[in-house]
Parts: C-alpha cells; structure tokens; sequence
C-alpha cells in the first residue's frame, strides 16, 4: 500500500488515505451510516447502528433458527430447480428437434412465458394451497422457463454444415441427436441452467414472501418488516444477495468446465 | 470430346449417366446440371474445375449422396442414393465437431465402422500420423490453425478407408503457402494409401497439378465443356513446364466460356475532390 | 443402369393452394394447441372433474373480461399501474443514462462507483421491497423507487459500456477523413453507442414491469397486481386469469414496440 519508491514526499501526507478507489464510497457511506445512527441524527429503527446487525445475526443464529430458515430456503431453491431444469431441457428438446410439435405448442409457450413469473403465484397458490408443495411449484415454474427457452434455441441453432457431417458419415438420427445435436446445443442449455439457478433463488425469495408459512428467508424478512425490526431486515437482504452470488459464482465455474473445448 | 465416356460404355468405378438437376427458385427453373457423364476409374485422381455456380459443387453433392438429381450415380456397382461410408467427403470448411478432440473427430469416421476398439484405435493413430498431426491428438479444433484443421477433416475423411474420396475445394478457404503445402501431402497421401480421389476447385493450378484427369465445367446451364488427360508422373512439381502447358489450355478453354472480356465500370463518373 | 437417382422435383405450386397453407401455418396451427386446451379446459369443469374453486368455466373467464372492460374498471387499474409503470421507468431511464455515460466517460468516476454499484445491482428488486417499505411506507413513493431501481440497473450497464465499446478503428476513419468533433459525434459516436444503450433501454422496461407486477402484488390497493391478489383473497379464479393474461399481454406489446424501433436502429446489422 504504502508507495515508497516513487516521489515520496508527494505521497506522504496521503499515505492514510491510500485507499482502493472502489472501496471509499462503500466506506465513507458506512460511516455516514454509523455516525448518523450513534449520534441518533436519523431515527435509529430506521438505521440500526451496524453493531445492532451483527448482533442481531449472532442472535438469529445463536438463539433463533436463522440456519434453519436458510436451510428451507435453500432446499425448496434446490428442489425446484432440479425439477424445473429437467422438465426444462425435456421439454425444449422436444421442441428443437422436433418441427411439429414446435410448430403446434411453441406460440403457446412464447406467449405464456410473457406473463411476468410472480403474476404465477396467485394462481399457484389456488391450486396447490398454501403449502410447500405450493413453492416449490413456483421455483419449479420460475427454472423451467430459461432453461425450455434455451434449450429450443440451442437445438434449434446447430448449424446445418455440422449435421451434413453426420450424414456424409452416414450417421442415425440417434447418433445425430447424440453426438451433433445435443453438444452443440450444450452451451445454450447451460445459459438457461445458469439463469435457472439465479431464477429459482428469486422465485424461492418471493414465493416465501406471498406464502410466509413455514421456515424460510423470505418469511423471515416479511416477518422483520410487519415487526418493524430493520436489523432483522437488513440481515436478511443481506443474505439473500450473498447467497445468490454464491450462487451465481458456483455456476460460473461449473459452466466453466463443462465447456473447456469452448474457450481458454 | 476425348476423355468423355461413351453413354453405353460398360460404367467405370464411378460413373455418371445423363445426370440433370434443376433447382426451382422463385417458380423459376434453373438447370445446374444438364446432362453429366462421367466415368472415374479406380486408383485415379479426376479433378473438377469450372467458375463458381457452373454446378460443380452440386455435382459432387450428388455423388456424395447428400442431394439428388435425375440420372444414375453408380459408384463400386451399387447406385448413389444415400452417403455411404464408402464414401469419404471433405468440404471447404473443416467442419470439425468443436467439442469433440483432434483424435475423438477423426474418429467420428469409425463410429459406424464395423471395427472393434484396438482397430479404431490404431486408425486413427496412424491417420493423424499421416497427416503429422500426432502431436495434436488432444487439442480441441479452436486450439488449431486452418491448415491443420483441414487436415484433421482429411484424415476423418479417409480414416475408414473409403473406396473414393471426395473433395469440395478442401483448400479454398486456405492461405497460399499452406494450400501449395496441403497440395503436396495430399498427393501423397492419395499415393500411399492408393485412393480415388475426385476434387472439385476453381483454382486452375490446382486441378492440374492433382488431376491426371482434368474436367473443366461451364456454367448456366452447369455441363462438361472439356475433359483433359494429364499423363505426368507423381509426385509434381508446380514448376514443371509440362504442367503450364496444360494450364494454358483449360485457360483457354475457360476464356471461349467466359467469352470476349466485358467493359467494366466508368472510371470518369467518380469525381475526385481537388 | 436404369436407377433413377431421384425422384421428380416438388410439387407445382398453385397460387390459392398457398394462400391457404400459408394461412394454416401462420394461424391455424398455432391456435390448434390452445384450441385442444380450452376444450379439455371447459370438458373438465363441465363434468366437475374438477371443483369450481380450482378451475372454473372458461365462459366465466370470458365473462370477467367483458365485466371489466365493459364495466371500465379495466382501464381504471391498467391506467394505474401504466401511470406507476412510466413514472418509475421515466425516473430510472433518467438516472441511468446520466450515470452511466458519466462512469463511460471518466474513468475515475467509474473506479468509484462501479463496485458499489454492482454490490446493489446483486440484491434483486425483490428483495429491496420489503426493506424499502420499512423506509418509504407503502405509498406511491415506494412503487416509482422499485420501478425505478428496476430500470436503472440494465440502462447503466449498457450505457457505461456503450461508450468503451465504439470501434477504435471507426474513431481513425475519423482521423483520417479529419471528421471535426460534431461529425465525429454524428457520424461514429452516436450510430455506435445508440443500439447497445438502446437494448439497455429495452431491457429496462422489461424489467420495469415485473418490478411492478411485484410491488402490486406486495404492496398496494389498485393496479393490475392489486387486482390479481385481490382475486386471489376471494378465490376470483376467472378475474385471476384474465389479470394473468393481461399481464402478460401488456408486457408483450411493450417489449414488441420497443424490439421495433430496435431492429430499426439497427437495420444496417439486418442487410442479408
């Protein structure tokens, strides 16, 4: 940090202040922050002191089930994408390879995926009430749409040179689905896998938030609003973005891989 | 017409009767092929050369069996109706599958070999070696130049010992050193593993310096304008003055088709700011 | 030698023929599936297959559509929540813009703000409510701030990149035509950071309306959200699904008139 080398007597009275650029907006707001609410200038059930977060995470997790609000959460995320994710690619194969049944049910699918997803859950919670099945429907539907669309693109998109290939070495329609279609479509199936996965954590959120039965995240911070506890809140964003960049970090590296022959 | 077969004779190895094909683009009929006959004896190498959308290219679809037309294709005494695998093609790209390996593509050309494992193997070890690329057996097709990339696409070509190997202007695409380079290991390998080879190009240097029959094709409608038999020995130089006698001739043959030169363009129109 | 390699080419093509089978696939094929649906649809509640509560007549639903329309409720909520939509829309287009071409433009400005920025870009809009609710209340106010942070977050990614991403070869053309700095503008600037900002716009919009579909649905005592819990609350499925459908139609024209003037934008990427 310290910069010694080069024209020191310049830098010496800055050498506090050395501070990575993107950091110092982030700190100089945290420490508006603290004073404002040490000093009580702004209402402190408005703007806990960040002590009051931090204990308020320590409480959650020592006394309250904050691990067991995660856990449901982040089960209900897991079994909604992995179902979504293969109804998804099912179905999207069944509409790129096949020119009939794109032909019949695809505009009804392209204008269905319109309808913004959160407009789903009314609807979804007539018919499969208020319980966990009920979410997890939800997170289902919220993976399946990225996944289905880009898995139509996918298959949809393989050139026609590479399928020539197949045929001048006399391949099966098997064996073109096996070893052209479906590698090429690879790429873009993983896309809608990694929009899935962002996807089905939102849904996951916002499903809790409609239906706040049961543990949850999303049950959690609707709870800490209608108790107007604002560290209860602000932990439970807090978590929630966290856990959808890990999330999303994860994706990345596994996409990563499964594509090397791409990139690199 | 010397060179061009007898309609009636007895067929050769590959041989083409009174192939036509007619495209219809916009309620329009246009002849690509009128009336092809060809015969391609076994252990030679017929190349095609004619200016591009004279149906060259179409032609060798056709044999390939990746289109039809009206006529016969007999190829090894069985009609061409659909690819066979005794039939190896190699287009102007590579077309290498990118998510497969130098060694898992050419492998692509046993995957409905009747060869077990040890056998698949051992091919493509010694293809890639004939084409030197042994050393590049785990790279992916990104990893490579377009030189090498094409000869990957030659060896999964000719990996399952095809009975005739078809070439769509396999060097088109490909720089001038690397071509001249490609040319010559392809009349080697064409030696060495004692193909018959049929390539199509628009490049007039190429058909004769690989052909030891040459077929210059007209366009609109795509025909058989002359045949030429070029008896020099193999491996060729592309200095040899034999070799420019013969290019003369299929120039000359390809001027009378193009006709007397057209004027072009009004050099006085474009005004040039003082 | 008689093979004949192939057969004749396809069929002759009769005008009226095709008028038909062009009108078939463009129409008739579409509808077919959904057709088949709302049969089933209206079978099964015919036949109480299933209750009332779960599936009601599709005549019902038809029924509800025309009550609001007719009735003018319809385009009471759908007023409401374009009126919401357009404010906060307006409101983060604005913003956006600025910011981002500010962060395109100086590159200090953007060592500063970027990481915050992307710190807040992560939290998704959904999760901002409930926060923003406790700071804001449950008036307007909360709805344009939603809508707004929405569309913000896309316009400044676009934008700030629009600007670093024009060609450097277009700007030596420039040079070498010795373009002074309003030709510059016109001719290379402007054409090369228009469509990415553009797209960035669009997406905006799109995201606009999902925000506001949520914040309706969360928070709120009309708009077309409104309208679908409040259907909810009272098992209204036929309401429920005609406020679906509404959604979703709104939302496909927006985005459809913006892909158009898109593609216009852009036509010069389209020639071929």
């Amino acid at each position: 940090m310290t910069d010694t080398l080069n024209a020191p007597d310049r830098h010496a009275g800055r050498k506090s202040l050395n501070i990575p650029r993107g950091w110092r907006l982030p700190i100089l707001l945290l420490i508006l922050w603290q004073v404002s609410s040490e000093f009580s200038l702004i209402d402190r059930r408005f703007l806990p002191p960040l002590q009051d977060i931090v204990a308020a995470g320590w409480k959650e997790l020592t006394e309250g089930d904050l691990l067991v609000h995660i856990a449901a959460s982040l089960g209900r995320d897991i079994a909604g994408f992995v179902m979504g994710s293969i109804a998804g690619v099912a179905f999207g194969t069944l509409l790129g390879i096949s020119k009939i049944a794109d032909r019949f049910i695809g505009p009804t699918f392209h204008g269905l995926k319109q309808i913004a997803v959160l407009a789903w859950i009314p609807i979804i919670s007539v018919w499969f009430g208020f319980a966990e099945s009920a979410k997890i429907a939800f997170v289902t539907l919220a993976a399946f749409l990225p996944v289905a669309l880009n898995t139509i693109e996918g298959m949809q998109s393989i050139s026609p040179q590479i399928i020539e290939v197949g045929r001048s070495l006399c391949f099966t329609r098997r064996q073109i689905f096996l070893r052209a279609r479906l590698p090429s479509a690879l790429p873009s199936i993983m896309t809608g896998i990694h929009l899935a996965l962002i996807y089905s954590w939102l849904a996951t959120v916002g499903a809790e938030y409609f239906m706040a039965v049961g543990p949850g995240l999303g049950g959690l911070i609707i709870s800490g609003r209608e108790h107007f506890e604002m560290d209860v809140v602000m932990l439970g964003v807090l978590l929630l973005g966290l856990i959808g960049y890990s999330l999303n970090k994860i994706a990345e590296t596994v996409e990563a891989r499964l594509l090397r022959w791409r990139d690199g | 017409m010397p060179g061009s077969p007898d309609p009636s004779a007895r067929p050769g190895y590959l041989s083409i009767r009174h192939l036509n094909k007619v495209f219809r683009v916009n309620d329009r009929r246009l002849q690509a092929l009128l009336d092809i006959n060809l015969d391609v004896e076994q252990g030679s190498f017929v190349t095609i050369v004619g200016a591009s959308g004279c149906g060259k290219s179409t032609l060798l679809r056709i044999v390939a069996g990746l289109e039809t037309g009206e006529g016969t294709v007999i190829h090894d005494g069985k009609p061409v109706e659909e690819p066979s695998l005794n039939r190896g093609l190699v287009f102007q790209e590579a077309r290498l599958f990118p998510w497969l390996t130098v060694e898992q593509n050419v492998a692509l050309g046993l995957e409905n070999a009747s060869a077990d494992a040890r056998t698949r193997e051992r091919l493509v070890r010694e293809h890639l070696e004939l084409v030197s690329l042994t050393d590049f057996a785990k790279a992916y097709p990104r990893q490579l130049s377009g030189g090498m990339a094409q000869r990957v696409a030659i060896a999964r070509g000719i990996v399952n010992r095809p009975g005739l190997l078809l070439l769509d202007e396999p060097f088109g695409a490909l720089d001038a050193f690397t071509r001249a380079h490609l040319q010559d290991e392809l009349q080697h390998i064409w030696e060495h593993e004692h193909l018959t080879a049929l390539l199509v190009t628009h490049d007039v240097d190429e058909a004769v310096l690989l052909g030891n029959r040459v077929v210059v094709m007209s366009p609109r409608p795509g025909r058989i304008a002359r045949v030429i038999d070029i008896p020099l020995a193999y491996p060729r130089d592309r200095r040899s003055p034999d070799l420019i006698y013969f290019r003369n001739q299929i120039l000359d043959e390809l001027d009378v088709i193009r006709g007397p030169r057209p004027v072009t363009g009004k050099a006085r129109d474009i005004k040039v700011p003082a | 030698m008689t093979d004949i390699v192939s057969s004749p080419i396809s069929t002759p093509s009769v005008p009226w023929l095709e008028r038909v089978q062009r009108v078939v696939t463009a129409f008739a094929i579409p509808l077919a599936f959904p057709a088949v649906l709302v049969l089933l649809w209206h079978l099964a509640s015919t036949y109480e297959l299933m209750p009332e509560q779960i599936l009601p007549y599709p005549a019902y639903v038809w029924d509800a559509a025309v009550d609001a329309i007719v009735g003018g409720d319809l385009l009471k909520q759908i007023s409401f929540s374009a009126g919401r939509v357009t404010a906060g829309f307006i409101a983060g287009a604005v913003a956006g813009l600025v910011l981002g071409f500010a962060m395109g433009f100086w590159h200090w400005l953007d060592d500063h703000v970027r990481p915050l920025f992307t710190a807040i870009s992560q939290v998704p809009t959904i999760g901002w409510i409930p926060l923003l609710m406790l700071f804001l209340g449950l008036g307007e106010a909360l709805k344009i701030v939603i809508i707004a942070k929405a569309a913000f977050i896309p316009i400044v990614m676009n934008s700030s990149a629009a600007l670093r991403s024009i060609p450097p070869g277009y700007l030596e053309v420039a040079r070498i035509f010795r373009f002074n700095k309003l030709q510059r503008l016109r001719l290379v600037i402007l054409p090369a950071t228009v469509p990415p900002v553009f797209t960035g716009i669009r997406y905006g919009l799109t995201k606009a309306w999902t925000a506001l579909v949520a914040v309706e649905l969360l928070a709120s005592s009309e708009g077309l959200g409104y309208q679908l819990n409040w259907a909810r609350q009272m098992f209204w499925l036929d309401t429920m699904i005609f406020s679906m459908i509404l959604i979703g139609l709104v939302g496909f024209v927006m985005d459809h008139i913006l892909a158009r003037i898109e593609v216009r934008l852009q036509r010069w990427k389209l020639t071929d």
